[in-house]
C-alpha cells in the first residue's frame, strides 16, 4: 500500500465518520443508529480504517444507499399555492388597474399583507381550508420521504454490520 | 313660585338623562359598526370550516358607511375598504354588494335584530360571515 492510497483512504473514511455524525442533524435521525464497532482480533487502526472502508463500498453498493450522500428526495414537494394561480393572477390585474386587489396566497402572512397593502376588504380574505391542506400534504411528503431515507440507511447499516461482523468485528 | 321652577328644571333633567338613556338617537344611522362573530369557509371539495375572523385575515370590527357606500376596517388608520352597491327592497333590509379584487360579495342587514349576513365568494371557495351591527357611537 502506498502513501497516497492511504492518505486517499484516511479522507474517505473520515468523510464517513463525518457524515455519520452531521446526519441526524440534517435529517433528523437519532444516534442510535450509528453502529458501534469493536476489534475482536485486536485490529490496528490502520486495519480498521480499511475494514470499514471496504464495508462501506460493499453495503453502499449491497443496499443502493450512500451515507455519504446528502439526503435527497425521491419525489418533488407538493407545491404550495398551485391552484391560487387564477386568483393572484386576478391580483396583478387589479393592481395594475388601481383597483383593491383580491390576492390569496397560500403564505397566510403574505396574503394579508397584499390584502392590507392593496387596500382589499373581502379581497384580502385568506383561504384557510387550502393552507391546512398543503400543510397536511407538506407533512405527509415529509414523512414518506424521512421513512423512506430511514429504509435505505437501515439496510444499508444492516448490510455494514454483516461486513465487518465478517472481518473479525463486534457491531451494535 | 317654587311649582315654576320646578317644570323647566324637571324639563332639563329629562333632557339630560335622555342623552344617556338613548345614545343610539344621537348617533348617525348612516354610519353602521359591525362585529364579525363567525365566519364559515367552503370550498369546492365541500370541506367547511368554522373560524374566527382573525383566521382569514379580516378584522374584528368593520365600518359601514352607507353614505359614501364603503365598507372597512374599524380602525383609526384603515387601508382595508371595499365599495358597494346598496338596496332597501323592504323596510328595515339593507342588501350591500360588491366587487373585490377577484371576488364578488353581497351582505344583508337587518335594522330589526341588528344581525348582518355576507357571503364572498371566488372561483374557487365562499365564505359566509355572520355579524351584528349598530349605528355607530
Amino acid at each position: 500500500m502506498n502513501k497516497h492510497t492511504s492518505y486517499w483512504r484516511f479522507w474517505v473514511v473520515s468523510g464517513i465518520l463525518a457524515a455519520m455524525l452531521l446526519m441526524p442533524f440534517g435529517s433528523g435521525f437519532a444516534w442510535a443508529q450509528e453502529p458501534i464497532i469493536y476489534p475482536n482480533k485486536g485490529q490496528s487502526q490502520e486495519a480498521q480504517d480499511k475494514d470499514k472502508y471496504e464495508c462501506y463500498g460493499w453495503a453502499k453498493q449491497h443496499s443502493g444507499f450512500d451515507p455519504m450522500a446528502p439526503p435527497t428526495a425521491s419525489t418533488p414537494p407538493p407545491q404550495a399555492g398551485a391552484k391560487e394561480g387564477g386568483v393572484v393572477k386576478g391580483g396583478v390585474i387589479g393592481g395594475l388597474g388601481g383597483a383593491a386587489i383580491g390576492a390569496i396566497a397560500g403564505n397566510t402572512g403574505k396574503g394579508a399583507a397584499i390584502g392590507a397593502a392593496s387596500g382589499a376588504l373581502f379581497g384580502g380574505i385568506r383561504r384557510h381550508n387550502q393552507t391546512t391542506r398543503e400543510e397536511q400534504a407538506g407533512q405527509q411528503w415529509a414523512q414518506q420521504e424521512t421513512a423512506r431515507y430511514s429504509q435505505g440507511r437501515s439496510e444499508y447499516n444492516r448490510a455494514f454490520s454483516a461486513c465487518m461482523e465478517g472481518r473479525g468485528y463486534t457491531v451494535k | 313660585m317654587r311649582y315654576h321652577l320646578a317644570v323647566p328644571l324637571l324639563t332639563i333633567l329629562l333632557l339630560s338623562l335622555s342623552a344617556f338613556v338613548c345614545p343610539a338617537q344621537a348617533a348617525d344611522d348612516n354610519r353602521l359598526l359591525c362585529a364579525i362573530t363567525e365566519v364559515v369557509e367552503c370550498d369546492s371539495l365541500g370541506e367547511c370550516a368554522k373560524l374566527e375572523a382573525e383566521e382569514v385575515g379580516l378584522p374584528d370590527f368593520l365600518i359601514v358607511d352607507l353614505e359614501s357606500k364603503k365598507i372597512k376596517e374599524a380602525t383609526t388608520v384603515s387601508l382595508r375598504e371595499s365599495s358597494f352597491a346598496s338596496h332597501s327592497p323592504v323596510e328595515g333590509i339593507t342588501i350591500l354588494s360588491g366587487v373585490d379584487g377577484m371576488r364578488g360579495w353581497s351582505a344583508v342587514l337587518s335594522s330589526e335584530n341588528t344581525r348582518v349576513t355576507a357571503s364572498v365568494s371566488d372561483e374557487e371557495a365562499g365564505f359566509i360571515v355572520f355579524g351584528h351591527c349598530r349605528a355607530e357611537p
